[in-house]
């Protein structure tokens, strides 16, 4: 039921809540080398890089872009940013679960069998 | 009121507004965020203007008396996203005072428009490239535009400006034809002291309709302020350094401190305010896939949500039952 595309899509999910937490935060650590590149300009991009997923600045960014995304039109976007097609297209069904399953498949990332 | 075209829309925040008059070649003045009129640390004097942000409401009826008093520079709001740095501008062109440099840009627009009508001058103010360019500097970069569909409509903030000017208080509401009015200063006495029942009654009013407000005060640089103080203290003490003066000397320096960190948290939170995060989180979004932590976290979030929503839902039962 829950799984169900078009019930999912009545409820608005943030994005800001999918990333502003302790689970990303550590995350992003782990992965400074792929992310820092992307930083605001900072002195301490290490600083920067732990607090990022809290501030303010990034939330409203997360939303926007969750918004985009659920209003299925993000996938114009994220073929900018070398996804295939597959999540491109979960990405314009309107769908963050679809979208985070797909891009999982894609990134190789493990699917529980609950969510696949 | 004209269309809003490139003037962006720009965040209420003494971090913003206080690189902006460094934007504008300002020198001297630092603009700070007041919770209360009864916030002295803040308040360094003296206030050269104070600026009242709320949510705006058709028809609010206006509290002083229109004024026609010669002397006033006011400009008329004619662009809705460029209100922030009208209320700004509209002050700064009030401030009397020698310590205050605002710099060519300003001096310059303020000699332009100095015989216009205030309508004129909120034109000719929305067409400058320079002042503009300033405004739009704090723009949050993104890499699409959408249209977003039943999300929040961009709220309607709406600023004004009160400045004392020749022993009387005026609000400068860019909506409204003229100066208003609202104040007497007794002689001698302190505006802030004059104008505090007007801004407290409004504050009180925006807290019952739970409207969103706040409250600025632009004042002089503090840190130049502390250095001066430091001179001084020196210059009158050179014959007669005692402990006590030494306790004023690391006092003033710990509060130039203060101001130093406070300027840098500033630029942090700027530079934050105009970074593109959109490569950022997707980069994050692939890095969470790939660790198979993105599924999970978006059906947590998915069920914050569906509780959120339900709990709306209730509240909604309720007040209809009343």
């Amino acid at each position: 039921q829950r799984k169900d595309a078009a019930g999912l899509r009545k409820v608005h999910i943030p994005l800001s809540d999918v990333l502003s937490n302790e689970v990303a935060a550590e995350a992003a650590r782990q992965n400074a080398d792929l992310l820092v590149q992307h930083l605001p300009q900072s002195d301490d991009p290490a600083q920067e890089l732990s607090e990022t997923v809290r501030t303010p600045q990034f939330r409203q960014a997360s939303d926007l872009l969750g918004h985009a995304l659920e209003s299925g039109q993000l996938g114009q976007v994220l073929s900018q940013f070398d996804m295939n097609k597959d999540t491109i297209e979960g990405a314009d069904n309107g769908s963050i679960i679809t979208f985070a399953k797909e891009l999982t498949r894609a990134e190789g990332g493990h699917l529980t069998e609950d969510s696949s | 009121m004209t269309d809003a075209g490139n003037w962006c829309l720009i965040e209420s925040d003494p971090g913003v507004f206080t690189e902006m008059l460094h934007g504008f070649g300002a020198d001297g003045l630092q603009v700070e965020e007041l919770y209360s009129l009864d916030d002295d640390k803040a308040l360094m004097k003296p206030v050269y203007g104070l600026i009242f942000l709320f949510k705006y409401r058709q028809g609010e009826e206006a509290t002083g008396t229109p004024s026609a008093q010669p002397g006033i520079f006011f400009a008329q709001q004619v662009i809705q996203n460029a209100c922030a740095t009208q209320a700004l501008i509209n002050l700064i062109m009030n401030i009397d005072d020698p310590d205050v440099k605002i710099g060519e840009l300003l001096t310059q627009y303020k000699e332009f428009a100095a015989d216009m009508e205030p309508e004129t001058r909120g034109m000719c103010l929305s067409n400058s490239e320079e002042i503009r360019t300033v405004h739009n500097s704090f723009s949050r970069q993104t890499l699409f535009e959408i249209d977003v569909k039943g999300g929040a409509p961009e709220d309607n903030y709406h600023f004004v400006t009160y400045v004392p000017i020749g022993g009387k208080v005026f609000e400068l509401d860019g909506l409204r034809e003229h100066p208003l009015e609202v104040a007497t200063v007794k002689a001698g006495g302190d505006w802030v002291e004059a104008v505090r029942p007007i801004i407290q009654q409004r504050m009180v009013k925006h807290s019952e309709g739970e409207i969103t407000f706040n409250l600025m005060a632009l004042v002089p640089n503090r840190k130049q302020k502390y250095q001066e103080m430091l001179e001084s203290l020196l210059l009158a003490n050179d014959n007669n350094k005692n402990n006590e003066l030494y306790e004023q000397i690391a006092d003033i320096n710990k509060a130039i401190e203060e101001e130093d960190r406070k300027m840098a948290t500033y630029r942090k939170e700027n530079a934050r305010r105009r970074h593109n995060y959109t490569p950022f989180i997707i980069q994050l979004l692939k890095i969470l896939a790939k660790e198979g932590k993105l599924v999970p976290l978006v059906e947590k979030a998915y069920e914050t949500a569906k509780e959120r929503s339900k709990m709306k839902t209730d509240k909604t039962v309720l007040s209809l039952k009343k």
